[in-house]
Protein backbone atom coordinates (compact mmCIF):
# COMPACT_ATOMS: atom_id res chain seq x y z
CA UNK A 1 0.00 0.00 0.00
CA UNK A 2 1.37 3.34 -0.96
CA UNK A 3 2.79 5.52 2.18
CA UNK A 4 0.18 8.42 3.14
CA UNK A 5 1.25 11.78 3.09
CA UNK A 6 -0.26 12.72 6.70
CA UNK A 7 -0.26 16.89 6.47
CA UNK A 8 -3.28 18.49 6.03
CA UNK A 9 -3.71 21.49 5.09
CA UNK A 10 -6.64 24.41 5.60
CA UNK A 11 -7.30 25.23 1.74
CA UNK A 12 -6.23 24.52 -2.16
CA UNK A 13 -3.79 27.44 -2.06
CA UNK A 14 -2.18 26.10 0.86
CA UNK A 15 -1.70 22.88 -1.05
CA UNK A 16 -1.07 23.76 -4.16
CA UNK A 17 2.07 26.49 -3.22
CA UNK A 18 3.85 23.44 -1.36
CA UNK A 19 3.68 21.19 -4.57
CA UNK A 20 3.91 23.68 -7.57
CA UNK A 21 7.05 25.78 -8.37
CA UNK A 22 5.32 27.53 -10.60
CA UNK A 23 4.85 31.19 -9.28
CA UNK A 24 2.72 32.29 -12.41
CA UNK A 25 0.68 29.12 -11.99
CA UNK A 26 0.05 30.10 -8.12
CA UNK A 27 -0.54 33.54 -8.36
CA UNK A 28 -3.25 32.73 -11.34
CA UNK A 29 -4.89 30.51 -8.86
CA UNK A 30 -4.63 32.48 -6.10
CA UNK A 31 -6.13 35.40 -8.20
CA UNK A 32 -9.00 32.88 -9.48
CA UNK A 33 -10.05 32.00 -5.85
CA UNK A 34 -9.76 35.14 -4.55
CA UNK A 35 -11.70 36.95 -7.25
CA UNK A 36 -14.77 34.61 -7.05
CA UNK A 37 -15.63 34.53 -3.74
CA UNK A 38 -19.65 35.75 -3.80
CA UNK A 39 -19.58 33.35 -6.88
CA UNK A 40 -18.73 30.11 -4.15
CA UNK A 41 -21.13 31.75 -1.65
CA UNK A 42 -24.14 31.99 -4.67
CA UNK A 43 -22.63 27.97 -5.41
CA UNK A 44 -23.22 27.21 -1.60
CA UNK A 45 -26.14 28.61 -0.71
CA UNK A 46 -28.30 26.61 -3.90
CA UNK A 47 -26.64 23.79 -2.89
CA UNK A 48 -28.12 24.28 0.98
CA UNK A 49 -31.53 24.35 -0.64
CA UNK A 50 -31.00 21.67 -2.04
CA UNK A 51 -31.65 23.19 -5.68
CA UNK A 52 -30.11 22.17 -8.83
CA UNK A 53 -29.00 25.27 -11.44
CA UNK A 54 -32.34 23.77 -13.26
CA UNK A 55 -34.92 24.15 -10.65
CA UNK A 56 -32.85 27.78 -9.82
CA UNK A 57 -33.34 28.80 -13.60
CA UNK A 58 -37.45 28.35 -13.54
CA UNK A 59 -37.24 30.58 -10.05
CA UNK A 60 -35.54 33.25 -11.62
CA UNK A 61 -36.35 32.76 -15.08
CA UNK A 62 -32.71 32.67 -16.11
CA UNK A 63 -31.67 30.07 -18.32
CA UNK A 64 -29.30 27.03 -16.83
CA UNK A 65 -26.57 28.14 -18.71
CA UNK A 66 -26.74 31.89 -17.19
CA UNK A 67 -26.72 30.28 -13.53
CA UNK A 68 -23.79 28.39 -14.36
CA UNK A 69 -22.34 31.78 -15.85
CA UNK A 70 -22.96 33.29 -12.06
CA UNK A 71 -22.03 30.44 -10.92
CA UNK A 72 -18.35 30.86 -12.55
CA UNK A 73 -18.00 34.68 -13.02
CA UNK A 74 -15.64 36.82 -11.50
CA UNK A 75 -17.07 38.91 -8.81
CA UNK A 76 -15.84 42.07 -10.57
CA UNK A 77 -17.68 40.98 -13.35
CA UNK A 78 -21.50 40.72 -11.58
CA UNK A 79 -24.23 42.93 -11.46
CA UNK A 80 -26.52 44.03 -8.59
CA UNK A 81 -29.48 42.79 -10.49
CA UNK A 82 -28.12 39.18 -11.33
CA UNK A 83 -27.01 38.60 -8.12
CA UNK A 84 -30.47 40.52 -6.23
CA UNK A 85 -32.71 37.86 -8.98
CA UNK A 86 -30.61 34.81 -7.85
CA UNK A 87 -30.61 35.71 -3.87
CA UNK A 88 -34.28 36.68 -3.77
CA UNK A 89 -34.81 33.30 -5.78
CA UNK A 90 -33.49 31.78 -3.14
CA UNK A 91 -35.40 33.95 -0.24
CA UNK A 92 -32.05 36.04 0.67
CA UNK A 93 -31.29 39.62 0.79
CA UNK A 94 -28.28 41.03 -0.77
CA UNK A 95 -26.31 43.48 1.77
CA UNK A 96 -23.75 45.85 0.80
CA UNK A 97 -21.54 47.38 3.21
CA UNK A 98 -18.80 50.32 2.17
CA UNK A 99 -15.68 50.89 4.25
CA UNK A 100 -12.59 52.94 4.07
CA UNK A 101 -9.99 51.30 2.73
CA UNK A 102 -7.66 52.14 5.21
CA UNK A 103 -9.94 49.92 8.08
CA UNK A 104 -8.10 47.18 9.70
CA UNK A 105 -9.47 44.35 11.03
CA UNK A 106 -8.96 45.67 14.60
CA UNK A 107 -11.89 48.41 13.19
CA UNK A 108 -14.03 45.83 11.65
CA UNK A 109 -13.83 43.84 15.17
CA UNK A 110 -14.95 46.97 17.17
CA UNK A 111 -17.47 48.16 14.27
CA UNK A 112 -19.57 45.00 14.62
CA UNK A 113 -19.11 44.86 18.95
CA UNK A 114 -20.68 48.50 18.50
CA UNK A 115 -23.54 46.97 16.15
CA UNK A 116 -24.34 44.50 18.38
CA UNK A 117 -24.99 46.91 21.30
CA UNK A 118 -27.14 48.80 18.95
CA UNK A 119 -29.23 45.51 17.61
CA UNK A 120 -29.55 44.71 21.36
CA UNK A 121 -30.65 48.60 22.28
CA UNK A 122 -32.95 47.45 19.35
CA UNK A 123 -34.41 44.32 20.41
CA UNK A 124 -35.30 45.75 23.70
CA UNK A 125 -36.66 48.45 22.51
CA UNK A 126 -38.62 46.74 20.45
CA UNK A 127 -39.92 44.78 23.34
CA UNK A 128 -40.94 47.89 25.66
CA UNK A 129 -44.45 47.52 26.85
CA UNK A 130 -44.80 43.66 26.31
CA UNK A 131 -44.23 41.32 29.22
CA UNK A 132 -43.41 37.93 27.36
CA UNK A 133 -41.48 39.60 24.97
CA UNK A 134 -39.44 41.58 27.73
CA UNK A 135 -38.47 38.49 28.96
CA UNK A 136 -37.72 36.66 26.19
CA UNK A 137 -34.86 39.66 24.84
CA UNK A 138 -33.81 39.42 28.52
CA UNK A 139 -33.02 35.50 28.07
CA UNK A 140 -31.57 35.80 24.71
CA UNK A 141 -29.35 38.74 26.01
CA UNK A 142 -28.33 36.89 28.57
CA UNK A 143 -27.55 33.52 26.31
CA UNK A 144 -26.02 35.67 23.69
CA UNK A 145 -23.94 36.91 26.19
CA UNK A 146 -22.69 33.88 27.48
CA UNK A 147 -21.99 32.73 23.69
CA UNK A 148 -19.88 35.67 22.67
CA UNK A 149 -17.73 35.20 25.98
CA UNK A 150 -17.44 32.00 25.33
CA UNK A 151 -16.26 32.55 21.88
CA UNK A 152 -13.77 35.34 22.45
CA UNK A 153 -12.65 33.49 25.42
CA UNK A 154 -11.56 30.52 22.67
CA UNK A 155 -9.97 33.32 20.39
CA UNK A 156 -8.39 34.49 23.79
CA UNK A 157 -6.75 31.21 24.09
CA UNK A 158 -5.87 30.63 20.26
CA UNK A 159 -3.73 33.73 20.24
CA UNK A 160 0.46 32.79 21.18
CA UNK A 161 2.18 35.24 23.49
CA UNK A 162 5.76 35.70 22.78
CA UNK A 163 7.49 34.63 25.58
CA UNK A 164 10.03 36.94 26.80
CA UNK A 165 13.50 35.25 25.89
CA UNK A 166 15.59 35.66 28.92
CA UNK A 167 19.53 34.95 28.94
CA UNK A 168 21.59 33.03 31.44
CA UNK A 169 23.08 37.10 32.08
CA UNK A 170 21.90 40.34 31.74
CA UNK A 171 23.88 43.78 31.54
CA UNK A 172 21.64 47.01 32.71
CA UNK A 173 23.35 50.71 33.14
CA UNK A 174 25.61 50.99 36.03
CA UNK A 175 24.07 52.63 39.29
CA UNK A 176 25.77 55.61 39.41
CA UNK A 177 25.16 56.73 43.09
CA UNK A 178 26.12 60.77 42.22
CA UNK A 179 23.89 59.90 38.99
CA UNK A 180 20.68 59.06 41.21
CA UNK A 181 21.27 61.19 44.25
CA UNK A 182 21.79 64.67 41.76
CA UNK A 183 18.35 63.23 39.71
CA UNK A 184 16.62 63.01 42.82
CA UNK A 185 17.78 65.98 43.73
CA UNK A 186 17.06 67.35 40.71
CA UNK A 187 13.65 66.07 40.72
CA UNK A 188 13.02 67.69 44.11
CA UNK A 189 14.10 71.05 42.97
CA UNK A 190 11.83 71.27 40.18
CA UNK A 191 8.95 69.72 42.57
CA UNK A 192 9.85 72.85 45.04
CA UNK A 193 9.91 75.48 41.48
CA UNK A 194 6.66 73.85 40.57
CA UNK A 195 4.76 74.12 43.93
CA UNK A 196 5.97 77.39 44.39
CA UNK B 1 -17.39 24.47 13.79
CA UNK B 2 -14.95 22.50 12.79
CA UNK B 3 -13.56 23.01 9.22
CA UNK B 4 -12.87 20.45 6.38
CA UNK B 5 -9.18 20.10 6.19
CA UNK B 6 -7.10 18.69 2.62
CA UNK B 7 -4.63 16.02 2.62
CA UNK B 8 -2.77 14.81 -0.92
CA UNK B 9 -1.59 11.51 -1.59
CA UNK B 10 1.97 11.47 -2.60
CA UNK B 11 0.85 9.54 -5.86
CA UNK B 12 -1.33 12.71 -6.65
CA UNK B 13 1.63 14.83 -5.84
CA UNK B 14 3.75 13.51 -8.34
CA UNK B 15 0.96 13.32 -11.17
CA UNK B 16 -0.37 16.87 -10.30
CA UNK B 17 3.50 18.04 -11.27
CA UNK B 18 3.63 16.14 -14.58
CA UNK B 19 -0.43 17.61 -15.44
CA UNK B 20 0.13 20.80 -14.36
CA UNK B 21 3.29 21.10 -16.77
CA UNK B 22 0.79 20.11 -19.69
CA UNK B 23 -2.61 21.19 -19.03
CA UNK B 24 -2.34 24.57 -16.68
CA UNK B 25 -6.10 25.76 -17.26
CA UNK B 26 -6.98 22.56 -16.52
CA UNK B 27 -5.68 22.05 -13.74
CA UNK B 28 -6.45 25.62 -12.46
CA UNK B 29 -10.07 25.23 -13.34
CA UNK B 30 -10.16 22.02 -11.69
CA UNK B 31 -8.33 23.70 -8.39
CA UNK B 32 -10.65 26.60 -8.55
CA UNK B 33 -13.78 23.85 -8.82
CA UNK B 34 -12.16 21.84 -5.71
CA UNK B 35 -12.11 25.82 -3.78
CA UNK B 36 -15.89 25.70 -4.01
CA UNK B 37 -16.53 22.50 -3.26
CA UNK B 38 -14.68 23.08 -0.07
CA UNK B 39 -16.34 26.14 0.28
CA UNK B 40 -19.95 24.35 0.34
CA UNK B 41 -18.68 21.79 2.21
CA UNK B 42 -17.64 24.20 4.78
CA UNK B 43 -20.98 25.70 5.02
CA UNK B 44 -22.26 22.38 6.18
CA UNK B 45 -23.82 20.98 3.28
CA UNK B 46 -23.09 16.55 3.29
CA UNK B 47 -21.19 15.52 0.35
CA UNK B 48 -23.67 13.54 -0.45
CA UNK B 49 -26.15 16.19 -1.32
CA UNK B 50 -23.87 18.48 -3.29
CA UNK B 51 -24.45 17.81 -6.84
CA UNK B 52 -23.03 20.20 -9.31
CA UNK B 53 -21.97 20.06 -13.04
CA UNK B 54 -18.87 19.70 -12.53
CA UNK B 55 -18.47 16.97 -9.58
CA UNK B 56 -18.98 13.13 -11.04
CA UNK B 57 -19.98 10.90 -8.10
CA UNK B 58 -17.69 7.95 -8.60
CA UNK B 59 -18.08 4.11 -6.99
CA UNK B 60 -16.98 4.18 -3.13
CA UNK B 61 -17.92 7.68 -2.88
CA UNK B 62 -15.05 8.45 -4.91
CA UNK B 63 -15.95 12.22 -6.70
CA UNK B 64 -14.42 13.43 -10.20
CA UNK B 65 -14.17 17.31 -10.18
CA UNK B 66 -13.70 18.25 -13.49
CA UNK B 67 -12.69 21.64 -15.36
CA UNK B 68 -15.74 23.23 -16.27
CA UNK B 69 -15.69 27.09 -15.83
CA UNK B 70 -11.85 27.71 -16.31
CA UNK B 71 -11.51 29.45 -19.72
CA UNK B 72 -10.50 28.34 -23.08
CA UNK B 73 -11.42 25.34 -25.29
CA UNK B 74 -10.17 22.64 -22.26
CA UNK B 75 -9.58 19.33 -22.48
CA UNK B 76 -11.97 16.33 -19.90
CA UNK B 77 -10.21 16.11 -17.17
CA UNK B 78 -10.57 14.61 -13.76
CA UNK B 79 -9.55 15.45 -10.24
CA UNK B 80 -10.17 12.61 -7.92
CA UNK B 81 -11.14 13.10 -4.45
CA UNK B 82 -12.73 11.39 -1.06
CA UNK B 83 -14.62 13.03 1.11
CA UNK B 84 -14.34 11.79 4.47
CA UNK B 85 -17.17 12.33 6.67
CA UNK B 86 -16.07 11.47 10.01
CA UNK B 87 -12.69 13.04 10.13
CA UNK B 88 -13.75 15.97 7.80
CA UNK B 89 -11.16 15.56 5.25
CA UNK B 90 -11.28 15.74 2.01
CA UNK B 91 -8.30 13.31 0.13
CA UNK B 92 -6.90 14.46 -2.78
CA UNK B 93 -5.88 11.08 -4.66
CA UNK B 94 -5.58 11.09 -8.37
CA UNK B 95 -5.65 14.03 -11.84
CA UNK B 96 -5.43 12.73 -15.10
CA UNK B 97 -7.21 13.08 -18.38
CA UNK B 98 -10.32 11.44 -19.25
CA UNK B 99 -7.90 7.88 -21.13
CA UNK B 100 -6.84 7.35 -17.64
CA UNK B 101 -9.98 7.02 -16.19
CA UNK B 102 -9.77 4.05 -15.25
CA UNK B 103 -6.74 3.08 -13.83
CA UNK B 104 -7.14 6.49 -11.68
CA UNK B 105 -10.08 5.26 -10.19
CA UNK B 106 -8.84 2.27 -9.39
CA UNK B 107 -5.84 3.74 -7.83
CA UNK B 108 -8.31 5.63 -5.71
CA UNK B 109 -10.44 2.62 -4.90
CA UNK B 110 -7.17 1.44 -3.53
CA UNK B 111 -6.50 4.39 -1.48
CA UNK B 112 -9.65 4.79 0.18
CA UNK B 113 -9.68 0.72 0.99
CA UNK B 114 -7.82 1.40 4.24
CA UNK B 115 -9.88 4.41 5.14
CA UNK B 116 -13.11 2.60 5.07
CA UNK B 117 -12.08 0.27 7.02
CA UNK B 118 -11.17 2.94 9.91
CA UNK B 119 -14.03 4.48 8.97
CA UNK B 120 -16.30 0.71 9.45
CA UNK B 121 -14.57 0.48 12.94
CA UNK B 122 -14.89 3.88 14.36
CA UNK B 123 -18.34 3.39 13.24
CA UNK B 124 -18.52 0.32 15.55
CA UNK B 125 -16.90 1.60 18.41
CA UNK B 126 -19.00 4.65 18.46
Amino acid sequence: MEKQVKKKYNNVLEMITEISNDNDFNKSLEKEIKGKQIAKALFSMRCKRGLTQAQLAEKTNFSQGKISKIEHSFDTDLTIKDLSTYCTALNMQVEIGFSDMRTTLVDRVKYHYFELENLLDEMRNLSKGDKTIEEGVRKFTAEAFVNISFGLLKCFHKVHFKEEKKGHIRVSNPIDFEDSVGNSKKENNYKLVSHL
Amino acid sequence: MIEWKIQKSSYFEARFKRFQKNHPGEAQAMLNNLDTYLTALNEGINPVNLTAGFIHHEPDGIKGIDQKGGKGKLKQSRLYIYPDVSTKTVYVISVGDKTDQKSDIKECRNYIEPLKKKEKENGKTS
